[in-house]
């Protein structure tokens, strides 16, 4: 029996493009609903299944008061909460607010830093999401040039 | 794509301080090319991970509100000199890079 090769080479070239691919990443989808919803409540549900959280002091958000460049706005997280899972960062004014979102082993120390563009001034929400519920805080930050978001 | 990444990892004790940059230009998709006027197109990294020795300690979700190339620091436990730390990153495009750094 004759079969054809085209299918066996375009399978083969399929396999040696996933496996060039981060391994880790095969695995993991990114919440794309999520990251495109431009209403803040509604990425939190798409993203942690609910809006609500309770506001925590445990969780301290560092941001400058006045960001001159809304294009990097260096942002950092931490908190003495135990069993962080997860913390996702949300800029309500953004077109699409959530910024953001870090998955936590139990091996991470409790704090994260990144920079993050702000469309223009907004109130910027962390969220954290621990073994034992989600609790947030936020901070207001002044932009005084806004960075396309 | 030309893509880079740097990082640097310091041990303090069995913790590990990791300060990442990856090159990218992050494009949200509603920036207009100053020369040209037209729209650049969206180009985001999607995903990152920090993988210990294999296991994934951070994954990094992003959306294109991260600044253009995106700038991480974190610190996990666990660690110790002759370790590895793998990251590696997908984009929208469904672009990627890695590279691995041996923890001394």
């Amino acid at each position: 029996m004759r079969t054809s090769r085209r299918p066996f080479i375009q399978g083969a070239l399929a396999i040696t493009a996933l496996l060039g691919l981060p391994r880790y990443l095969l695995a993991l989808t990114w919440p794309k609903n999520a990251f495109t919803s431009t209403v803040p409540s509604e990425a939190l549900v798409e993203l942690l299944g609910t809006d609500h959280s309770e506001v925590s002091d445990k969780i301290e958000l560092k941001l400058p008061v006045i960001a001159e460049n809304g294009a990097e706005v260096p942002v950092t997280v931490n908190t003495s909460l135990p069993g962080v899972k997860s913390i996702s960062i949300v800029v309500e004014k953004n077109p699409r607010p959530l910024a953001i979102s870090f998955g936590f082993s139990p091996q991470m120390l409790p704090e994260v830093a990144c920079r993050l563009k702000l469309a223009k001034s907004s109130r910027v929400i962390a969220v954290v999401e621990t073994a034992t519920g989600i609790f947030s805080t936020s901070r207001e930050v002044t932009v005084t040039i806004g960075g396309c978001a | 794509m030309a893509t880079g990444i740097k990082v640097t990892v310091r041990l303090k004790g069995d913790v590990a301080d990791v300060k990442s940059l990856i090159k990218h230009p992050m494009e949200t998709g509603t920036r207009q090319d100053t020369d040209t006027g037209e729209s650049v197109p969206m180009h985001h990294i999607t995903q990152i991970t920090f993988a210990h020795n294999d296991t994934p300690v951070l994954l990094v979700d992003c959306s294109t509100a991260v600044s253009k190339d995106p700038y991480f620091r974190f610190s996990f436990g666990n660690a110790s000199v002759g370790d590895r730390l793998e990251i590696s990153w997908v984009d929208s495009r469904g672009e990627s890079g890695s590279t691995e750094t041996v923890l001394a």
